[in-house]
Order: C-alpha cells, then sequence, then structure tokens
C-alpha cells in the first residue's frame, strides 16, 4: 500500500463498515447519556444519594421538670433495648437460651420471640446499662440493642401526683407529663449522612448530628423542699391515725403559687405500670371534690360581714347543740348558749353559723360562694380539675340555705379550697392558682405570670374575717395548729362523708386550712386527712400537720418569727456564748443569710455551737 | 585546475530524520510534563478528598466519643439528683451525723447582703 513513500489512503468497504460500527456506537452511547442525563437524571440521582447518604431523625431528648429552684425532678436518660430480626437468626433454640439467661425472661417467651414470623420483635425494652453491654456481646446474629429513652424521677415519689409519668414509647400519660407533652417532647430533626460501605461516617452533608434536639424544661413553683416536708408530714401523720389517705397543699398566697402539693399514699412514676399503685397516681387535689364542711363557715361569714347583716359584736343563741330548722336536725359537737359572731366560728358552731346565715338570701349566700370561685374550675395548669358542685338556688331544697352554711350539699376541691383561703389571706383577691412557673426552650422563656381573677371581699371585712381566724387558733377548735413565734389564722372542718344516701357516722373527712404569718402571710396551708381512726376531729387530726409544715416552711423560707427578727452578720457575730442547753447536747446554730422570697439559692451558714440570742442585744 | 571538493551537503532524508528525532523528544518531553501536571493536577485534587474522607471518619468518631461522654454525664447527673434526695440526707444527718433540727429560738436570720462578710470569715 506504501506508493513512492507514501500512503494511499485506503477506502474499502471493510473501514466504511468499522467507520459505520464505531459511528453508530457513538450514537448509542450519546442517545443513552442524554437518556441518563437528561430523563433519568433526577431518580438516578436518588439512587446514588441513597446509597451513600442516610438521613436520620434526631428525636428529641424529652425536656426536664424542674423546682422553683432548678432541682431535677424528672428527666430523661438513654437506655438499650434489645429487639430480634428473626429471619436473620441462624439457631433460635441456641440464642433463645443465651438472650433468655441474660434477660432474666423464661425461655419458652424468649424462644416464641425469636421464632415469630413478624419482622422485627421487642425482647426487651429499657433495660440496665450493664444487661444492653451483655446482649451485645453475645454478638448473635438478628439479636441487636439500641438505645431509647427513658423517663427518670430522681426524687422517686416526690411530686409524682403532680408530675405524672411517660409511657415506654415517651409519651406523657398523667399529670404535667400528659398536660405538656408537646412542648416536653420538642420537634425532632432531620440530619444527613454520607456514609462508606461499612456504615462509617463519611461526611455530614445537611445538619449537625452534635447538636441533639430538646424539649422544653419546665420549671413549677414547686419548691422540693417544702413538697418533702409536706410528703414527710402528712405521711406520719395518715399512719398515726390509720387514716385512708391524706393531702397538704401550701400555696404562695400573694401570688397563687402552689409550692408543695402532697398526697399519701404515695407512688413511684419509675415504676408506674404497678397496679397496686395505680389507685394513687390520681392528683386528688384537683380531681376528687369533697364536701368541705366547717372550713366553708369562712364563706357564709364573709358573706354576713361583706353584706352589713351581722355585726362582730352580735350573738346567736346556739340552743345548747341541738335544734330542728327547715325539716332538718342541726347539730354541735358541743352544745354551746349564747355565742358572740366570732365565737361561733371559733367554736365552729353549725347552729350558730346557719343562724348567721339565715340574715342572707339564697342569692346573696350563692353569689358569695361562686365568687369565692366555687362551682368553677380554678384554671390551675393542672390536668383532670373538677369544678365542684354547687347547685343554683332555684334547685335548692328547703335545708339547702342551712346546709351550705357549714359546708354541706357542696362539693369542692382542696384547691379551691385553699385559694379561698389565700384570697383571704392576700387581701381579697382571688388568684388562680400556678404551678408552671415558666417553660425554657433553647433560648427563648415562656413566663406563666400571676394572674388575679376578681377581687372577692372588701379590705374592712378581710380585717375582720383575719381576726376571726386568728381567734380559731388562739381560742377555738384550731389550737394545735398554732406555731410557735408566728400569729396563725385558719379554720378546722369535720366533715361527715356521704354513704348509702346520707351522711356517715364513722367515716369523716378531717381537715384544716390555714395562713401564716397573718400579719403579712407567706403560706397558705390546706390538710385534709381522709377517715382517720384515731382522732376524729378536723383540729385533732388536721391542724398538728398544718403546725409542722408550717414551721418548717416559714423556717426555710427565711420568715422570721416574732421573737427571732433579723440581725446584721456583725451583731450576730458579736453574740456572747450561751450555757449550753438544757439537755446538755450540743446544739447547731444556723444562721440564714438572705429571706427575700424568691432567692435562687440562700446560703446556710453554720456559725458556731453554743449560742443564743440575746433579746437585749438584739437590734 | 581541478576543483576542491566542496563539503557535502547533508541530504534531506537525515534532515528529515534528525528533525524528527527532534521533534519525538519534544513531542515526549511535552507528553511527560503533560503526563506529570495531569498526575499533579489530580493528586492536588485527590489529597483534600482524601483528607475530607480522613477527617470525616476522625469526626465521626469523636462525635461517638461525645455522645457517650455525653451519656455518661447524664448518667452522673441522674445519679447525683437522686444522692440529693432530701429524705437520704436527712436520714444521714440524723442517723449517722446525729445532726438535729435547731430549735425556733436557736436560728439567727442575718440580713441580705452580708455574704461577702460571711464568706471571709468562714476562710
Amino acid at each position: 500500500m506504501r506508493l513512492n513513500g507514501r500512503f494511499k489512503p485506503y477506502n474499502g468497504p471493510r473501514l466504511r463498515l468499522v467507520v459505520g460500527f464505531l459511528g453508530l456506537s457513538f450514537c448509542a452511547i450519546f442517545i443513552r447519556l442524554a437518556i441518563v442525563q437528561l430523563l433519568e437524571h433526577a431518580s438516578l440521582r436518588d439512587l446514588a444519594t441513597r446509597q451513600y447518604s442516610r438521613n436520620i431523625i434526631l428525636h428529641p431528648e424529652r425536656g426536664r421538670i424542674l423546682d422553683r429552684h432548678g432541682r431535677v425532678l424528672a428527666t430523661s436518660v438513654p437506655v438499650p433495648s434489645a429487639y430480634a430480626i428473626p429471619q436473620e437468626i441462624d439457631n433460635p433454640d441456641a440464642a433463645a437460651r443465651q438472650v433468655a439467661e441474660v434477660l432474666g425472661q423464661p425461655l419458652s417467651t424468649v424462644q416464641h420471640q425469636l421464632t415469630s414470623t413478624a419482622p422485627f420483635v421487642w425482647l426487651a425494652r429499657q433495660l440496665p446499662p450493664e444487661v444492653g453491654e451483655r446482649i451485645q456481646k453475645l454478638n448473635l446474629r438478628g439479636v441487636q440493642v439500641l438505645q431509647e429513652t427513658r423517663r427518670f424521677y430522681p426524687k422517686r415519689h416526690l411530686a409524682s401526683q403532680v408530675l405524672g409519668f411517660v409511657g415506654v414509647d415517651g409519651l406523657g400519660l398523667g399529670g404535667l407529663e400528659h398536660l405538656y407533652n408537646r412542648e416536653l417532647t420538642g420537634t425532632p430533626r432531620q440530619v444527613i449522612l454520607q456514609r462508606d460501605a461499612s456504615g462509617r461516617t463519611v461526611q455530614i452533608i445537611e445538619g449537625d448530628p452534635s447538636d441533639q434536639p430538646r424539649g422544653a424544661d419546665l420549671y413549677l413553683t414547686l419548691d422540693e423542699r417544702l413538697q418533702y416536708v409536706a410528703e414527710k408530714e402528712i405521711a406520719a401523720r395518715v399512719q398515726e391515725t390509720q387514716a385512708k389517705s391524706g393531702l397538704v397543699v401550701v400555696m404562695h398566697p400573694p401570688t397563687g403559687d402552689i409550692l408543695a402539693l402532697a398526697s399519701y399514699p404515695f407512688f413511684n412514676p419509675n415504676d408506674f405500670q404497678d397496679s397496686k399503685q395505680r389507685v394513687w397516681q390520681r392528683n386528688r387535689a384537683v380531681t376528687d371534690p369533697v364536701e368541705p364542711g366547717s372550713t366553708f363557715k369562712l364563706v357564709t361569714a364573709s358573706a354576713a360581714l361583706e353584706e352589713n347583716v351581722a355585726r362582730l359584736t352580735d350573738t346567736f343563741y346556739c340552743e345548747n347543740g341541738f335544734v330542728v330548722r327547715n325539716g332538718r336536725r342541726l347539730r354541735d359537737h358541743h352544745g354551746y348558749g349564747l355565742l358572740s359572731f366570732p365565737q361561733v366560728i371559733e367554736k365552729s358552731s353549725n347552729i350558730g353559723t346557719a343562724k348567721i346565715a339565715a340574715r342572707l338570701s339564697d342569692n346573696q349566700l350563692y353569689t358569695y360562694i361562686r365568687r369565692f370561685g366555687f362551682g368553677e374550675k380554678s384554671l390551675v395548669n393542672l390536668p383532670g380539675e373538677e369544678e365542684g358542685l354547687i347547685r343554683p338556688p332555684k334547685k335548692w331544697t328547703k335545708p339547702t340555705h342551712d346546709s351550705l352554711a357549714f359546708g354541706q350539699e357542696v362539693t369542692v376541691t382542696p384547691l379551691q379550697l385553699l385559694t379561698a383561703y389565700a384570697a383571704v389571706a392576700n387581701g381579697g383577691w382571688l388568684m388562680r392558682p400556678r404551678i408552671v412557673e415558666h417553660l425554657v426552650q433553647g433560648d427563648d422563656t415562656q413566663f406563666f405570670a400571676p394572674q388575679v381573677r376578681h377581687q372577692v371581699l372588701s379590705s374592712q371585712t378581710i380585717e375582720r374575717i383575719n381576726d376571726i381566724l386568728i381567734g380559731v387558733v388562739e381560742r377555738g377548735t384550731g389550737k394545735l395548729a398554732a406555731v410557735e413565734g408566728y400569729t396563725v389564722a385558719g379554720k378546722t372542718g369535720t366533715a361527715q362523708k356521704v354513704e348509702r344516701g346520707g351522711y356517715s357516722h364513722s367515716k369523716i373527712l378531717a381537715s384544716f386550712v390555714g395562713y401564716v404569718p397573718a400579719e403579712a402571710p407567706q403560706l397558705a396551708i390546706v390538710v385534709i386527712i381522709d377517715e382517720p381512726l384515731r382522732a376524729k376531729w378536723g383540729g385533732e387530726a388536721a391542724a398538728p400537720v398544718f403546725k409542722r409544715v408550717a414551721q418548717q416552711a416559714l423556717y426555710s423560707l427565711q420568715v422570721p418569727s416574732r421573737q427571732n427578727q433579723m440581725l446584721s452578720l456583725e451583731t450576730a457575730l458579736k453574740l456572747p456564748s450561751a450555757p449550753q442547753p438544757e439537755d446538755h447536747e450540743p446544739a447547731r446554730f444556723v444562721a440564714t443569710v438572705g429571706g427575700q422570697s424568691g432567692e435562687r439559692e440562700p446560703a446556710r451558714v453554720a456559725l458556731s455551737t453554743g449560742w443564743k440570742i440575746d433579746k437585749d442585744r438584739r437590734p | 585546475m581541478p576543483r576542491p571538493p566542496q563539503a557535502a551537503a547533508p541530504t534531506p532524508l537525515i534532515a528529515r530524520g534528525r528533525a524528527r528525532r527532534i521533534a519525538s523528544r519534544h513531542v515526549g518531553m511535552t507528553l511527560l510534563l503533560s503526563a506529570t501536571m495531569v498526575l499533579g493536577g489530580i493528586l492536588l485534587y485527590l489529597w483534600p478528598q482524601m483528607r475530607l474522607v480522613g477527617l470525616g471518619y476522625r469526626q465521626s468518631k469523636l462525635l461517638a466519643q461525645r455522645t457517650h461522654m455525653l451519656q455518661r454525664q447524664k448518667e452522673l447527673q441522674v445519679e447525683l439528683s437522686s444522692l440529693r434526695q432530701l429524705r437520704r440526707i436527712e436520714d444521714i444527718a440524723a442517723q449517722h451525723l446525729g445532726l438535729r433540727p435547731p430549735q425556733a429560738a436557736q436560728v439567727i436570720y442575718v440580713r441580705p447582703g452580708q455574704q461577702h462578710v460571711v464568706s471571709q470569715r468562714r476562710e
């Protein structure tokens, strides 16, 4: 083909065939390329992305619940859960034996789970970390461990009826956990990672996996210390009196803040599935209305004074303890003759109170009952609140007016009763009870400010009622509620429980509601003991609990007593050493710095031993 | 007179061969340079990619460590909260340390704003 040193182009049919073939091949490649790039681009890109990238949904960590000082009452901790993919298990019998031994479950149960036809089976959820590790170490194909979060209540039964509990799937099923489930749960977030063939993360494509989303933290108005004191004292008193149950609610009257809400028997929310505890999971301070008994005389006395139908100097003949009025027999626990208006309340005479109420019309009495917030929800942010029962005057029977005067034919929740007394304590303003102070979500804080519902009484009536309630504790039925060094105002109640269409003679509800210090109330407390066997009256069964709770709460809140005013530190340090106390045991003395309400962590200073306050040197 | 012999002029074939050798050397050099540049370019491109992958693995490992540490911190916080149960503290104070609550008259309330004096005193 070489001719004279030059190439002669070959232009034969074979070449044309090759060129044609190559041309067609290139055309086919271009067409395929066009299809891939233009038509199948999106789907193929998705396919590729799916192969090397992995979308991870970061489920938020459930927010914590804390007390007013930031002490943790409920939190979530990661715990292992074991699951199986039965189709992947090579030898179910051998695997079942090993798994059953580690989990401490019956072999037959595990065998049944591992031979299931389901694609996914939970073996055990929310295990202790060491059990999770042991399952992983078994290294069984088809048996895996994944991390879940479990709600944990480090203070166990403390405020359990308020907090509620969370199910195994992380859903709030009771109490504040249920009411604020959405806020506590938070919003899930997506992260996209690039992974290699062995599943290791190569690159973060979208989002920040280290930034774990969180639900909102719930700060309550509860004070852990006061809650502890309330629970300790109510439990002790219920056991002492062999009662069925008991509850204490402590409120800060100026704001309506609930500082403690204890209901005994308690339940442990860490073990909420225990059926024996289920009956005590209800927050009876808001869910169970009861007849208030004599504590309701506050309404009658207030209405009579506010409407000027009775004066403090008026006297009432109490029929020596028995009378039939409006077709109903009325009894007093002691026979009294002539009593003044304040004495009627101090001695808790039903007959005297009915006679005071007789000066009010049905509508007047009903108006004041409603004005004190009875018959409607207090709007506290707790689930399951009942409004109680008060019938309108047109549905009253003949004895209803008398019965209402001393707290029968009406049902109220303990919280409603406390809110009414708190209104007297704070100068006549009915507050909306508050148990959630604020929510913190990242940098955002949502406050729930104290809310005044309306004014109940004038300041003049408040002063008179205050004096009467002080008299109840100093001279009347509530002497056991007196707290040394403080002026206590309150009222006892002994309500017969309704049984088979009538009032029971054996089953009673003993109660005491009051506030302290009466001059500038910082605490309003209601105590209810259900069916005590050993002490039959409110003044005997419930008043001592008020005293103990108030004493320790005042101490904790640094409210100085009359004998124990605030000193400057210099003065306190100059106090002379005193002889040892009478029992010759070394006593520890505590100086408390602060005293401002709302102070977060007041410093406590142990000064010395053997000091005594010298009255002459007190400023 | 005979003419002196003249230097023979290079034949066109030799000149062409030399030129071809020179040209092919240039082509070789160019190709080598190009290949080196391409290789360098590839290395320049791949090195940060490889480094990125390596850092990705390292980050992934550190994140796992961080998660583990946070989990441990959480467990310790829960344990701390459990240990701070007031009932437990009261039991220890009363039973192990022999402490008892002070009587009302034994308590001194110090006015606010004195903390600095207290801290000095404690030192």
